[in-house]
């Protein structure tokens, strides 16, 4: 059919690492494929932010928290570690309140969500680079992290929420602002 | 007659060119953090000949048992953090489990920040580490990348 686009990128974020992927290591492996300087986008003024969710799950219980996110975080990747994994360790969901979308359809499993970065005990770098990254692009954006323990015993997880946000004083014409200006110093935009 | 310039020919590469030469370097942070120390600081100090194009989080430690806080001190950017912290029953945010942060070259986990951050010259960060190990706790962090060169103009 004449202009249809089944899957089109517009509007969409696109992984600045997606073209630098070798097959065999494609959640880790960056290197530079033909192209001196990678496709960065609007992500070029934005800064590495780490929102680290830590839980303490008592006994097959179960938290939710909500975390305030940084101006236009954009979400790459995901680690995981938890203190047991006799049973699977835990369930854990993702919800973008702002726009009110969940990341998935019921809680995930630990193991299938993301592992640690490093000390993998064998199963290698287990972080999770989402195929495009995930843009909290309104403003005040908060992520919902609702998670259940499925041990016996109290867990200690934490869900480290790696992506880039835009610094709080770099001015943007593609990110929404705060209220009161662009930037924490500056005047008050307009009237009312 | 003067011969005139010819301009090179318009297209992605020149589009891309930022006017400076990288060189890849790597800052290298070695401590050995005391048992059940609470945000221990350690300082890095970029040099001050040239920004550096920070790209890799390389670690590794002796015992994953061990929490890190990063803080860039002109600014008071905290790159670690969550807001979530009075309500998951943590009474203090002591920052990211080392191995959700980054892990070793040789273990293929070297952690790609895939958006460059610029480190400008003589700025300091502070890293700060929380050890639940009980025992020393020896930790190497390597901040791998390029410094900047800025390319003298030609013509």
């Amino acid at each position: 059919m004449p202009g249809a686009k089944p899957y089109s990128l517009l509007h969409t974020a696109t992984n600045p690492i997606a073209r630098m992927l070798p097959l065999q290591k494609e959640q880790m492996m960056v290197y530079r494929l033909g192209e001196k300087y990678p496709p960065i986008g609007w992500l070029a003024d934005h800064c590495p932010t780490w929102e680290a969710v830590t839980l303490v799950l008592a006994p097959l219980g179960n938290q939710q928290v909500r975390v305030n996110l940084q101006r236009d975080f954009t979400l790459i990747s995901i680690s995981v570690t938890n203190s047991s994994n006799v049973n699977g360790g835990f369930r854990a969901q993702l919800y973008d309140i702002k726009k009110q979308l969940r990341f998935s359809d019921r809680g995930v499993q630990q193991s299938l969500m993301g592992g640690p970065i490093g000390g993998g005990a064998g199963f290698g770098p287990g972080t999770f680079f989402l195929r495009e990254p995930y843009r909290f692009d309104l403003a005040d954006s908060q992520v919902l992290v609702v998670a259940q323990n499925l041990e016996n015993v109290q867990n200690l997880i934490q869900i480290a929420l790696y992506g880039s946000a835009l610094r709080f004083n770099q001015v943007s014409n593609t990110a929404p602002e705060f209220p009161g200006g662009s930037v924490s110093s500056a005047a008050p935009q307009g009237g009312g | 007659m003067a011969t005139q310039a010819v301009p090179p020919a318009p297209g992605p590469a020149q589009d891309n060119d930022d006017q400076f030469e990288r060189q890849f370097f790597s800052y290298v942070l070695d401590r050995v953090v005391p048992a059940n120390a609470v945000q221990d600081p350690n300082q890095l100090q970029i040099l001050s000949d040239a920004d550096f194009e920070w790209w890799w989080a390389i670690a590794s430690r002796t015992s994953g048992l061990l929490k890190v806080l990063m803080k860039e001190n002109a600014t008071g950017r905290d790159f670690i953090q969550t807001t979530a912290g009075s309500l998951t029953g943590t009474a203090v945010f002591n920052g990211i489990n080392i191995d959700n942060w980054a892990g070793t070259a040789a273990g293929s986990a070297a952690f790609p920040l895939a958006v460059p951050y610029i480190m400008p010259a003589t700025r300091v960060y502070s890293l700060l580490f929380t050890d639940a190990s009980g025992a020393l706790n020896t930790v190497e962090l390597v901040f791998s990348g390029f410094k900047l060169w800025p390319r003298p103009k030609v013509g």
